[in-house]
């Protein structure tokens, strides 16, 4: 389990170069922490990737966030505007299903990066829309949730970073991290 | 195939009726009017933002997404994802498009941002992103109308195709001149302002 862990962490690196296979460079000060999570009891699948779209730009593309228990971050996200597109995972028998978060305009993940730091896409939870049925994945809202709340779950990703070997390189985001904790 | 019929059916399921352009007083009968107006994006959707893959597109369905805004209407002002009856109006310039009487209200708006398919599998779905407009409007269509201003609708949205401020404007005199070319002889719109329905508390 650890190893598939740290391989979806390294996975997560790889692309973070927006679809890109160059791993993130640690030296590179423009890069922020950025992370959130998603509560999917109540979903058909549970989430195994986030996909974090860039807005605004050239075709910027989007970030592959991978997911620890519905907790996701990445260390290497550039300067610009951003927000949870779509989501997805795959369930024994109901296959893999993409969740549709970000076609209406902007919703409540919506962040700009204009400075490097630590920045919070929110704790949301999967709520099914009554009447739907089994064919139909993608009628759901994400609702805001006041628990886990910022502070927990950025200890959680300051103990991720602090054990996981892959993410050792990156000093920088963690000491963010941590100042950013001292503030809550 | 399979692609192809979740494409169409973006537009066609139910049978949506979608009004491109009304070229000439013989397009539309008594029991619909002429729409003028124009629609506005600012800033501009540009071509390179507009993504449309759905596979084999025999019916040119992509037409009617890019450059163009996808406006459903309906006799009520519930919101629905579709209707039977759909204004396609290109953006940025004035429009002349068919309207039923009874279709009072614009329902469901949106400018087609993507609208990709993920693969062949029925169960891939669509990457779809839209610039939603507010909505429900109301058309004021009154009796012995054969043609209305609507106003020239101009929405503006930030990066995430979020509609951050809406204005009407009115630019009578412009869309007068091009109703004059297209129907000559024709008694001029009256002037009808789109109207933002409130809901009732």
């Amino acid at each position: 389990m650890k190893f598939l862990r740290s391989l979806a962490v390294l996975a997560a690196l790889m692309l973070a170069a927006c679809g890109g296979t160059a791993p993130v460079s640690s030296d590179d000060e423009t890069l922020s922490l950025v992370f959130g999570y998603f509560d999917m009891k109540d979903a058909p699948t549970k989430v195994q990737w986030v996909g974090l779209k860039q807005y605004g730009g050239k075709d910027a593309g989007t970030y592959s966030l991978a997911v620890n228990d519905g907790l996701f971050f990445h260390v290497g996200i550039e300067p610009g505007s951003y927000q949870v597109d779509k989501f997805g995972g795959s369930g024994f028998l109901r296959g893999d299903y993409v969740y549709n978060f970000g076609g209406k305009g902007r919703n409540t993940t919506a962040i700009r990066i204009q400075k490097a730091g630590v920045y919070f896409l929110g704790a949301h939870r999967y709520v099914k829309h009554p009447g739907e049925g089994f064919f139909s994945p993608d009628k759901f809202d994400m609702q805001p949730m006041k628990a886990p709340t910022e502070k927990e779950l950025l200890q959680r990703v300051i103990k991720q970073m602090e054990s996981d070997r892959d993410l050792a390189p990156y000093k920088r985001q963690l000491r963010l991290a941590r100042e950013r904790l001292a503030q809550l | 195939m399979r692609r192809l019929l979740a494409a169409a059916a973006i537009l066609a399921a139910g049978c949506v009726s979608v009004s491109e352009d009304a070229a000439s007083p013989g397009d539309v009968g008594a029991d619909a009017v002429v729409l003028v107006g124009k629609i506005e994006i600012r800033p501009p959707v540009r071509a390179e933002e507009q993504k449309y893959q759905a596979g084999w597109d025999v019916f040119n369905t992509k037409r009617h997404f890019i450059g163009r805004a996808i406006l459903f209407t309906a006799d009520t002002p519930q919101y629905r994802e579709r209707t039977g009856n759909a204004l396609n109006p290109p953006l940025e310039e004035t429009f002349f498009l068919k309207l039923p009487r009874s279709h009072r209200y614009i329902v469901k708006g949106y400018v087609s941002m993507e609208l990709v398919s993920r693969g062949a599998s029925a169960r891939s779905g669509f990457n779809q992103t839209e610039l939603s407009f507010p909505v429900p409007i109301e058309v004021d269509v009154r009796p012995g109308d054969k043609a209305i201003y609507i106003g020239t609708l101009r929405l503006h949205r930030d990066e995430f195709h979020e509609v951050t401020k809406a204005e009407l404007r009115d630019d009578y005199a412009e869309a007068m001149a091009e109703f004059r070319k297209r129907f000559a002889g024709e008694p001029l719109p009256r002037r009808a302002p789109l109207r933002r329905v409130v809901a009732k508390q």
